[in-house]
């Protein structure tokens, strides 16, 4: 059996605008990579805030056995590494936003970055395809928004987290920068024994690269569980309120989902 | 050799070409390699010693401090427009002095206008720092140091409206901002002082990198800002309350030098830090030297050269911008 990375357990969160997150537990494990569905507003992004103590929340979250609420940022951020939805276009350069990732193992006096570490970001960017130019001479508001998300994964890789959170690391791109970040983070997540968290949008490719799903509607948990046991007919009908039906992926058959129009 | 170096090196040399300079020129020309031979109880050696030292000392350090603190503001709110002088400290400042004049109390001494001035700094900025504690937000910290600023400067107003002629003119001339009256001792503070506050700044400012990116992503990444916004805030609003106390109202370094710097070099605040010291002092030993020698035997407060000189620089810059293409 893996190694439990992330327990979640009757995790309660909310904004002061009163959105909440109620009850929500599950347990991620090394090596899996799990999918975060439903519709919008159902509670995704927020459950992702809340596991990086963005929010007030109660219940229990315990990263590789220690308890969430009691750690300090730096420590954290050694645990847990998030990759947000989009980033900005800063006139950093490419080296240095990926450096910034080793944060959580400077001092806070210290100024420049060590070869170590930038031996360590090399090797990130080039784990997530950044290779055939030099990212020294590249900025990030030069980069398109598929290589700035490369960047921001390259950089939450530096962090050298066990867990990794992605909200939507898909959104905005074209089908082959989809496929081509959902490969590299699945390939990243078994090379690092990690166990990852992503949020997405398109079932069909929760589907195809996800080995478990978690279903929220309305800030509460509907399922979780494996892909097939998730992408039922009547579940999916009932939480995204439009009619669908199920097939098959012709190559491996993975459950394909199409809405009826 | 680094981009970083460079720049600092360069701006140093500069920095010290030109105080070297502001303790040349005046009314009494004493270059460099007439020192040597000057009379030690002379006249000379005397302005060069008790006048002209401690005023360029004074000059460099506030203007060093002022420029730092508009940086570390910017970099704190993601603002380029925001100044030591927006978060309301100058504001107290007058205020103290306001109440300092109508009350009674000398321009000089422990008990001075100079004393009550940093006493309303002070304050403005522990209500700062005690509001930021409170976890308000950025935003609405910096639009609460406005309004205190608003506070404080309608406060002065209605301390100027009942005192005396005489009072009205002297809060006035302390606000337009002077380093005249500067002492060796003074000096010497305000150089240990600025060091101090130069030395934290530098050591804060990868972390003021990462802050640069949001306080969200910056937490994310392992920082903590519970601690980090206080110590930001406390250091600038120090270093601003000292200034202010010392020397009035010296508006613009802290906006226009580190706007220029930003510009010129980079976004990386561990240059950018120190830059904005160095410029800041070359500044206002530059608008120093126009001070007291553009109408001498007379001279002009600080703050108003400053002012003249770092507002015309901004409106140039800012039409300078490329349009944006619409």
């Amino acid at each position: 059996m893996n190694e439990a990375l992330l327990c979640v357990e009757k995790l309660s969160a909310g904004y002061r605008s009163g959105f909440h997150l109620e009850d929500i537990s599950f347990c991620l494990h090394e090596s899996s990579l799990t999918g975060v569905i439903g519709p919008n507003g159902a509670g995704k992004s927020t459950l992702l805030n809340a596991l990086c103590h963005e929010l007030s929340a109660t219940g229990s979250v315990k990263v590789c056995g220690e308890e969430l609420w009691t750690m300090q940022p730096r420590r954290r951020a050694r645990f847990i590494a998030y990759v947000p939805q989009s980033i900005d276009k800063s006139p950093t350069k490419l080296l240095d936003f990926v450096l910034s990732g080793r944060t959580p193992f400077k001092k806070w006096y210290e100024l420049s970055h060590s070869e170590q570490d930038r031996e360590i970001a090399l090797k990130n960017l080039e784990m997530v395809g950044f290779c055939g130019f030099d990212p020294l001479q590249k900025r990030i508001d030069e980069l398109s928004g598929g290589e700035r998300q490369l960047a921001a994964i390259a950089r939450a890789l530096c962090q050298e987290a066990r867990v990794l959170l992605l909200d939507e690391p898909t959104a905005n791109l074209d089908l082959a920068h989809q496929i081509r970040i959902l490969r590299t983070i699945r390939h990243i997540t078994e090379q690092n024994r990690a166990a990852t968290l992503l949020v997405m949008h398109d079932l069909n490719l929760a589907a195809a690269f996800c080995n478990s799903l978690l279903c929220l509607c309305e800030g509460k948990k509907v399922a979780y569980g494996n892909v097939s046991e998730i992408l039922q007919k009547e579940r999916l009908e009932s939480i995204y309120k439009t009619p669908l039906c199920i097939g098959s992926h012709p190559q491996n058959g993975v459950p394909v989902v199409f809405p009826l129009y | 050799m680094s981009k970083r170096f460079l720049w600092l090196f360069s701006a140093s040399l500069l920095l010290v070409v030109c105080f070297v300079f502001s303790l040349s020129w005046g009314e009494i020309r004493l270059f460099p390699w007439q020192w040597a031979g000057m009379e030690k109880d002379g006249m000379e050696m005397a302005i060069l010693r008790y006048i002209r030292l401690p005023r360029s000392l004074c000059a460099l350090c506030i203007g060093g401090m002022l420029a730092m603190s508009g940086c570390l503001l910017q970099g704190l709110f993601r603002n380029p427009l925001v100044e030591p002088y927006t978060l309301g400290i100058s504001g107290g400042a007058s205020l103290g002095v306001a109440v300092a004049v109508v009350c009674g109390f000398p321009l000089a001494g422990v008990w001075g206008t100079g004393s009550f001035a940093f006493a309303g700094a002070f304050a403005v900025s522990v209500l700062l720092l005690l509001y930021g504690r409170r976890g308000n937000g950025i935003n609405n910290l910096l639009l609460t140091g406005i309004m205190t600023g608003i506070l404080c400067s309608s406060g002065t107003t209605l301390l100027m409206s009942l005192s005396s002629p005489q009072n009205m003119n002297r809060i006035i001339y302390w606000t337009m901002g002077s380093i005249e009256n500067t002492d060796m001792g003074q000096s010497f503070f305000l150089c240990v002082f600025a060091l101090c506050g130069l030395t934290l700044g530098i050591l804060l400012s990868q972390r003021l990198n990462l802050l640069s990116g949001g306080s969200r992503n910056a937490r994310l990444l392992g920082v903590n800002t519970a601690v980090l916004v206080p110590v930001l805030l406390a250091l600038t609003s120090l270093l601003t309350a000292v200034s202010t106390a010392q020397a009035g109202i010296i508006g613009f370094v802290g906006l226009v030098v580190p706007h220029i710097l930003r510009r010129l070099s980079s976004n990386d605040y561990r240059l950018l830090v120190p830059l904005s010291f160095i410029g800041g002092g070359i500044f206002l030993l530059a608008c120093d030297l126009i001070a007291r020698n553009i109408i001498a035997p007379s001279q002009l407060p600080i703050g108003v050269v400053s002012g003249i000189l770092g507002g015309s620089v901004f409106i140039y810059l800012l039409i300078k911008k490329e349009p944006r293409n619409e």
